[in-house]
Formats: structure tokens, sequence, C-alpha cells
């Protein structure tokens, strides 16, 4: 046996799939697609970035955390008001701190400081929740989403309360998000193969065993919730910046667990699992919404369905999970690992791959006739 | 483990090719394509179902009729959910991948100025036909019409009709605190109420915490208002139809038997089935009298079509909509169908008769119209009087 | 002090119905280990039943009956197709599905009814008021009351007299000890979505009726905040599940009543602050402990 003949593990096929592949379609969709279908893949990229947030706490370091959509909704706000311009400001909010209504910085440091800003938060937050487990801190972190939400409802010269906040300009391009959307999962990425990521993912599977090897549980968690946290406000921020008008409302049990079924659909365990989850919930919503007033098929006309989407989606859930709970991908970082290992790219430039990928893949035609 | 990344792979790819490939439109230039946003699910649907179906209706009896300047209209409609981020979305998509040249129906003002602004970069103009906001103008731009009048016009129409009419000297306002157009309602008729002559005896807001059906339980409110110690003589309500008629029930079981007073918000005849009873004495504004003859024409099409009544003003004010448009193009926008015509076409409409009353963009994208002023009675809506405020005061 | 009196009935007849959710959601949880979030959707499932049986003409008692009935038979149902599946999957694969099935009967009901609300019109006998210490008191808090402490009786009873009851104990207690013991647990888990399902019913049937306004999304967020009324009580002793419904209720409205102006609207805030430090302190819940035996 040669080794690394499985055609999966061909760094060409890796580079096709992984790198090439999706270089492509986002080529087609910029030049091609149109700005509406742009704006899904942005949206999709931002999911991504969501879900792999989520993954981190929930499947890789086991916190139980419901909290997203409220570290998201904090960094979405918070750069929201860092974004908009003095006047946008006094349009909207009344009374709003002077020395707020003059800061205005640029996308990016907004972006970080709305990140950083959220992830001391949840820091704070953390501090205190973290000694709770299981389903009391499901519940708790539940609860987290309900206070932010309120706050953010009520701090009316903050937020404009309910109403929300308009007007941010459209900074979430889709060079932007693909950029961030890497960057995230490369950081997220080489954290959960640090020495840190092995030390969580050894407090998932046996609390006791690693901490008779020395892993302080409490810190442990506590950085993987503040990561988390980090990226959440990071996918708000981005957010805000492609719908261009927020609203409490729109980060609240909704967000929650549109992110939770990302991240259980693709596979938690796993960050490559956000991709395929992400991929599932953009998608198919907006496919969905094409037959959402009724629509023909074979000839029969089908009357409008309410709420056709989420029906569809339930439904597809509760199949999956029955028949394959780990999700997608399961534990695998087949996706991600092939993106960021360097053998990938330099597998290129070796003679040997192209002969085992021309290899494999007669062998898989003969397989397969 | 082979097998299911390249499985893996499969479902990724095809969902990517099937979402590009979905549904490319080809916009056309020789007919109008109008791209209707209706929240025909979550909590604004009690308004948007009936002018969704009022619109559907007038549509189908231009395009019967011969269309637009004898082109048929195309119409492309999704359902918002009533959710801020579906309707931008679909908003992109009207725009991009339909190419629709004009928008119509638009939700609530929170979501009218979400998409009317987006609509506004690209030049589109857009019909709101429940949102009253009279500022919508300054916050979106000049391609954002209301077929409705704003709230400003509604809430002195109501004021003078309370303290001229019924007698009213004293209120107690409560606010849903969660909607701009809720807010602008309160706010105008305490102003105006005031600089009648009436007192406001106090106020309460409740908010966000009422707005997905969590709690229906408004007796903190109803407390406050037993604990004035005088039972004002109108209580008004800045509020929409789900909470209403939950309010009217509560503020009658705690014994608090004074007129109520609303704005359009209130129409629904879900209401006065909701509450029953409790709804008796309770008036509100509105846009259309029902029992007018003129309307005779459009109720029985709509019965035809839908095999029931109209439930609210808001199916007449969006099958209004759809005339107007009609008027405005056929009348100023001389064959060119282009969204920057057809805005200047609708900015320039004098005079047009609806269901409605007769509007005219002349002062601006929010037109003053007549207000029409409602009253629940024994599980029906019936009309007391109409108002043409005078709008000059302000 | 007239102001008071009136708050603390009101945040009596919220927390009845705060109480009857959450017990039923402490005992699905105790026997299954789940938060079955789909619980709050079977409150709808009863009144809509309740009002289609009702339009269809039956009298008043047997439609309330029948509604029980068939939200009985849907909890069976739910926990037959879509948790035994997942019994042994993680925490998070199984709230996921109780949340899909949560939204799949959201979306169903509303395919079939539309999401408008609509009108529960009950017996006028129920919306009778008369006075109780200078504050008004419709009939149907008086039931509301009334059920919440008979149901919560029975419901000990059943757990502590009966031998099912004593089989129940024994699953919260330890599932493995008791399948070693040869207890059914899948009839066991059956008997604990009877309880919970009639509960529930029993709930949704009186906030409907009380409120006469219901739609297909009524039960998610009730269903929410029993749990976490649940939780706070602490899950597994039913007391504590009461004893949270009726807390719950009292800081929601004496935070709306009492807060001063500027902050006055802050009062789902400072409701979950403190739910959430009681959480912290005391993290098995106010009557936490993991079994029945102390209820």
């Amino acid at each position: 046996m040669k080794k690394s003949t499985r055609f999966v593990d061909n760094s060409l096929f890796r580079f096709l799939v992984v790198v090439l592949l999706p270089v492509i379609i986002l080529l087609l969709v910029h030049f091609v697609a149109g700005n509406y279908y742009e704006s899904v893949f942005i949206l999709f990229f931002i999911n991504i970035i969501l879900a792999a947030s989520l993954n981190l706490t929930n499947g890789i370091t086991g916190i139980f955390s419901l909290g997203q959509a409220g570290f998201m909704a904090l960094g979405a706000y918070i750069s929201s008001i860092l974004t908009l311009s003095e006047t946008m400001k006094n349009a909207m909010v009344t009374n709003m701190p002077e020395w707020l209504t003059k800061i205005q910085l640029p996308f990016w440091a907004a972006m970080i400081v709305a990140a950083c800003i959220t992830m001391i938060i949840a820091g704070l937050i953390g501090f205190a929740i973290l000694r709770a487990k299981g389903h009391y801190l499901a519940v708790i972190t539940l609860g987290m989403v309900i206070v932010i939400k309120s706050v953010l409802d009520n701090a009316n010269n903050l937020t404009n309360g309910s109403r929300g906040l308009s007007g941010m300009s459209k900074h979430s391009t889709l060079l932007v998000t693909v950029i961030v959307a890497l960057l995230s999962l490369f950081i997220l990425y080489r954290f959960r193969t640090s020495a840190f990521g092995r030390s969580m993912i050894a407090l998932r599977d046996d609390e006791d065993a690693a901490a008779s090897l020395g892993i302080n549980e409490r810190s442990i968690r506590l950085m993987s919730f503040m990561v988390s946290a980090f990226f959440a406000a990071v996918g708000g921020c981005l957010w805000a910046h492609l719908q261009r008008t927020i609203a409490p409302s729109l980060f609240y049990f909704d967000k929650t667990f549109n992110i939770l079924e990302m991240s259980v659909l693709g596979g938690m365990a796993s960050l490559s699992g956000a991709i395929p989850g992400a991929a599932v919930l953009t998608f198919l919503p907006q496919f969905l919404a094409n037959f959402s007033t009724g629509f023909t098929i074979f000839g029969i006309n089908v009357p409008q369905i309410n709420g056709l989407t989420n029906i569809v989606m339930s439904v597809l859930f509760i199949v999956m999970i029955i028949f394959r709970k780990q999700g997608v991908t399961g534990s695998s970082e087949y996706l991600v690992g092939s993106l960021f290992s360097r053998s990938t790219y330099t597998g290129l430039f070796r003679k040997q791959t192209y002969k085992d990928f021309a290899h494999a893949f007669r062998r898989k035609k003969v397989h397969d006739s | 483990m082979k097998r299911r990344n390249r499985f893996l792979s499969a479902i990724v790819i095809g969902a990517l090719a099937a979402t590009l490939f979905a549904g490319i439109a080809h916009a056309g230039e020789d007919h109008i394509k109008v791209g209707g946003l209706f929240a025909l699910t979550g909590w604004f649907d009690s308004y948007d179902v009936a002018g969704s179906k009022g619109f559907e209706l007038a549509l189908d009896q231009i395009n019967a009729a011969g269309g637009i300047d004898g082109h048929e209209v195309e119409y492309v409609s999704y359902d918002t959910t009533s959710d801020l981020a579906t309707a931008t979305s679909l908003t992109i998509k009207l725009i991009e991948q339909d190419g629709v040249d004009v928008l119509v129906g638009m939700n609530d003002p929170n979501t009218d100025i979400a998409c009317g602004t987006i609509a506004q970069e690209y030049g589109i103009p857009s019909l709101a036909t429940v949102s009253t906001l009279p500022y919508t103008q300054e916050r979106v731009g000049d391609t954002a019409f209301l077929v409705p009048y704003g709230d400003n016009v509604q809430a002195s129409a109501m004021a003078e009709y309370a303290y001229n009419e019924l007698g009213i000297r004293t209120v107690y306002v409560m606010t849903n605190n969660t909607d701009e157009f809720t807010l602008a309602l309160s706010k105008f008729f305490q102003q105006h109420f005031v600089e009648l002559g009436g007192t406001l005896l106090s106020e309460g807001d409740f908010g966000a915490e009422y707005d997905d059906n969590t709690n229906m339980d408004f007796s903190s409110i109803v407390n406050q208002i037993l604990a004035l110690g005088e039972t004002p003589d109108a209580v008004f309500l800045g509020c929409f139809t789900d909470e209403g008629p939950i309010i009217l029930k509560q503020l009658r079981e705690a014994g608090i038997d004074c007129t109520c007073l609303s704005g359009d918000g209130l129409d629904d005849l879900s209401v006065a089935q909701i509450a029953g009873e409790a709804s008796n004495n309770t008036y509100f504004s509105t846009h259309v009298n029902y029992a007018d003859p003129s309307t005779d024409e459009f109720i029985a099409a709509y019965r035809e079509k839908y095999n029931e009544d109209p439930q609210n003003a808001f199916a007449a004010l969006a099958y209004d909509a759809a005339y107007l448009l009609k008027y405005a193009v056929e009348n100023y926008a001389n064959g060119d169908y282009s969204p920057a015509s057809i805005r200047n076409a609708i900015a320039q409409v004098t005079d047009f008769e609806g269901l409605t009353g007769t509007i005219s963009y002349a002062d601006g994208n929010v037109p003053t119209k007549t207000v029409f002023i409602n009253e629940f009675k024994d599980g029906e809506s019936l009309n007391v009087t109409h108002v043409l405020p005078d709008m000059d005061a302000e | 002090m007239g102001f008071f009196t009136a708050q603390l009935i009101s945040a009596i007849k919220l927390g009845s119905i705060y109480a009857l959710v959450a017990i039923g959601y402490s005992i699905v949880y105790s026997i299954m280990g789940m938060i079955n979030f789909a619980h709050g959707e079977l409150l709808m499932i009863a009144t809509f039943s309740l009002w289609v049986l009702m339009n269809a003409g039956i009298p008043f008692g047997f439609a309330v009956i029948l509604a029980i009935i068939i939200t009985v038979l849907f909890g069976i149902f739910i926990e037959k197709i879509a948790y035994r599946p997942i019994r042994n999957a993680g925490e998070s694969t199984q709230i996921i599905t109780s949340l899909a099935v949560s939204i799949f009967l959201e979306a169903l009901c509303q395919a079939i009814f539309n999401s408008s609300a609509k009108a529960l019109i009950i017996p006028a006998f129920f919306s009778k008021t008369f006075k109780f210490l200078g504050v008004t008191v419709s009939v149907i808090d008086v039931v509301t009351f009334a059920c919440t402490v008979i149901l919560t009786i029975v419901v000990v009873l059943i757990i502590q007299k009966t031998s099912v009851g004593k089989a129940m104990r024994a699953v919260a207690d330890n599932p493995e000890a008791a399948d070693l013991v040869g207890i059914d647990r899948n009839r066991i888990i059956t008997v604990a979505f009877i309880i919970g399902s009639v509960l529930a019913a029993v709930a949704g049937i009186l906030y409907s009726g009380k409120y006469t306004s219901f739609s297909n999304d009524m039960g998610f967020m009730l269903g929410v905040k029993a749990f976490i009324a649940a939780v706070l009580g602490g899950l597994g002793s039913l007391t504590g599940a009461v004893a949270g419904g009726y807390i719950m209720a009292v800081l929601e409205i004496f935070f709306s009543g009492y807060l001063p102006g500027g902050v006055a609207s802050f009062q789902t805030t400072f409701t979950f602050i403190v739910l959430i430090l009681v959480l912290l302190v005391r993290p098995n819940g106010l009557f936490g402990s993991n079994n029945w035996k102390r209820s």
C-alpha cells in the first residue's frame, strides 16, 4: 500500500474542493449573479462565523450556551453606534450622551472595539455564571439573552429602544466578509489545535481526568466563553452592516436557536460543521421564500402555505437528528483543516500528488463501474 | 469517512448551485413590475393579509381591464413574516432579482423605514399601505410615499372629536413603546388634546415584554389607572390589534368603563370579536367607511374573490394603492416605465379619488386625507363621523 | 395599600398559570432529563382543539375534556416520534429536537389556521366578576387558582402514593438502576408525558380563556418562562415549580408596578437578573433536590 492513497486526502483534491471551487463560486457570485445573491453569500459567511463561535463553546468545550444571540446583539449595537455619523445618531436617538455621538470610527476599528468590549462583558458574565453546568447553564444563558434584549429595548438614549438603529453604511461587502470569516476560522482553528484547545476537548470528554492532569477547568471554560463571544460580536457587527437596520427583537430566541440549529445540523464537535450548517440554514430559507406565496408544480396550483419555511426546516431537522445525531461533519475537521493546512498548498508542487490523484481517480472509476 | 465527505461536498456544491440558478428573473422594459412586501404571517398579519388581498384584487381588475396603459402589470410578492431582517433581504431580492419597478405594502413604520431606505438607494418608489408615520419622507427620502394619512392627522382628528363631540376633558394615555407608529400616535394625540384644553392625567408605557405574546397581562397599568384616584374621561390606547382587545377587556374587567380612544392600529374586526362587550364605547380613527355606497362595488368584488368581508381599512388602502399607481402612470409617466419616471409620476398625483379619500402628493409624500372615526358596537365596527382636520395649525 | 393588594392579586392570577405549566415541565424534565421546549406548544394545541370543537357545536364542558384528551395524544405522539430515538443523545441534540418539534407544531398550526389572533369565547359565567379585598376578580381567575392547587395536590398524591409514582421517582433518581429492577422506562415516560400534557392543556385553556385571545405562537414564550420558573424553584421539586411560578409572577408584576419612573420599563431586565442571581447562589434552585422525596 502506498501512503495516502485516499482520494479525499489528496492535496490536489483538497485544493480543488476546498479552495478553488469556493473561489470560483464567489467570483461567479460577485461578477455574474448580482447583488441579491451576493448578499445571500455574505449572510452565509457571517453565519459561518456565528456557528463556528458557538461550536467552540457548545461542541468543543462542552459549555452548553444558548446566549450567542445576546453577544451578537452587543457586537451589532456597539459597532453600529461607533460607525454611525453624528447627524444620523442625533436624528434617530434622543438624548444620546454627547461624547458618544461625537465618536465615529472606521468600520474595522469599530468591529474590533465592539468585539473586545463584548469579550470583556462576556468575561464578567462568564465569571459569574460558568459555575453552573448543563441545563442550568443553558437556562441561565437563555436568561442572559432575555436580559440583554430587555436592556437594548429600554436603554432609549443609547439604542433608540425597540425601534432600533438604521442607516449604517454597507461595510459588509463580500470581500470583507470572506476575509473576516477566513481570519475567524483560522484563529478559531489555531485556538482549537493549540494546547489550550486540546485542554478544552479533554475537559469536555472527562472533567475529572482533565482536572487530574492539572487543567484549570474554570479558566479554560471562561477563555472559551470569551473567545466565542468575541467572534459572535464580530458576526453581529458584520450582520448589522449587512442589514443596516437592527432592532433588539432581531437578536432574540429566533436568532439564538437559528445559530444553534446551524451548529447542531452541521456538527457541533468541529469548526468545519459550521460550514454545511450555515449553508443549509442560509440558502434553504432563501430558496423556500420563492414558494411562500403559492406556486405551481407540474401544472398544479399549490396555494399559499403559511410558514412553509418553518415546516420544511423543522421536519428536515427532526429527520436529520434521528438519523445522524452528530451532524453533517461529526467531529471531522476535514473542511477547515484542509483549508488551513500547509500540505494542501505545498502538495500542489509535488509530482506525486498528481500521480496519486490520477491513480485514485482511475481506481474510483473502476470501482464505480 | 471517505464517502461521507464526498457526500458532504456534493450537498454543499448542490446547495450553492441550486440557489445560484433558482429563479433568475428578467426585468421587463415595456410593462410595470410591482413587488409586494406584505406580512402574511407573524404579528403584523392582521393588517397585511387584508392589504395583500385588496391589492391583488385591484391588480386583477386592472389587468382584466387591459392593464396600465394597455400593458399587463406583473406582480411578485413574498411573505415578510413580520420580520425586519427578512423584509430587508426580500426588498433586495425584489429589486435585484425580480427587477421590480415599484414596491407596495412595506408593513409597519419600522419596516417601512428599513426597506424604504434600501429602495431609496436604488431609486425604486415605494407605496406604504399601512404605515402612517408622518416623518417617513425625512427618514427615508423622496421615493417613499404613504397611501394613508399621517399619524398627526389622525391623532388630531381624534383629539378634536373626543374634545368637541364626546366632551372628554381628561385622558390617560397608554402606549406600546416598541413601534414608531404607536409612539407617534400617542405623542400627537397628547399634544393636540392638551392644545385644545384637555388634561393629561398620566401616561403609561408597555413594551417589548408584550410583543411576543409572552405576557398578556396588563394589570400593572390597569392598577396604575385605578390608583389615579379619579377615573379619566377616556383612555387613549397607542396600540396594535394584537394587544388592543386584551387591554380593553382588562380595563373593563377592572371596572374602568370610560370611553377608549385609539388610532387605526385598532382597526380590525377581530378586536370586537375578541374583546366582545368590552369593545363597546371604543372609538378609533380609520381610513374608510365601508357603509358608504361608494365602497359597495369594492366590497362585492372582495366578497366574490375571497368569500369574506374586508376585515379592516387596509384592504381598501392597498386597493387604492394599485389604482393610484395606475392613475399616476397613465397621467404623468408619458410611457416611461422606469422607476425614476414612476416616482416622478406618483409625486405629481393630485386629487386622486380613492375609496379612502382624495390623495394629493403636492405637499410632500404623506397625503392629508379625510379621517373616518369608527365605533365598536356589539361586534361591529360602525362609522360615526368623518373629519378633515385643518393641518395648517401644526 | 389598594395598589399593593391589586398588584398582589394580579401576581397570583398570573402566577397560577406559570405554576401549572412549570409543574408539567418539571415532571417531564425529571423523568426524561431533557428540556422539552415543545411543552409550551401543548398549550396551543389544547386551545386550538377547544376552539375547533366549540366551533363544531360541541358543548363547552365536553369540548374541554376532548381537548385535553387530544393534547395528551399529541404529547404521547411527540414523545414516541421525536424524543424516543434521541433519548441517549447529548443535551444539545435533545434541546434542538424539542425546538424543532416546537417550531414544527407552531408552523403547522399556522399553515392550517393562519397566524392571526383568534377569539376563544368561553361561557359568560367565567367572566363574571366580583370584588375581593376591593380588587376586581373574575370567576376564571378563581377557577385558575383552584385548578392549580387541586392539580398540584393530585400530582403530588400520584407521585407519593401510587405504584406508578414510585416507579417515576425511581426513574428520576437513577434511570439505570430503575432499569435493573425491571421498571419499564418507556411506560413511565409515557405516564410523565400524560401528566405533563394534562397540566399543559388545562393551563392553555385557562390562559386563553382568561385573555380570550390566542394565536399559534401563544405557547412558546410562556413555556420558556414557566421552565425558568421551574428551574428557579428547583427542577424535580413540584412545590418548587409552583413556588417558582408564583415568584416569577410577583417579580414581574411588582417590578413593573413599583420601579421608579426612569427605569420602570426595565422590569424584564430586573426580573431575570434576580432569577439568574438566585440560580447562581443556589444552583439547584430554591427548593432543589434531585428527586421528589421531599416534595
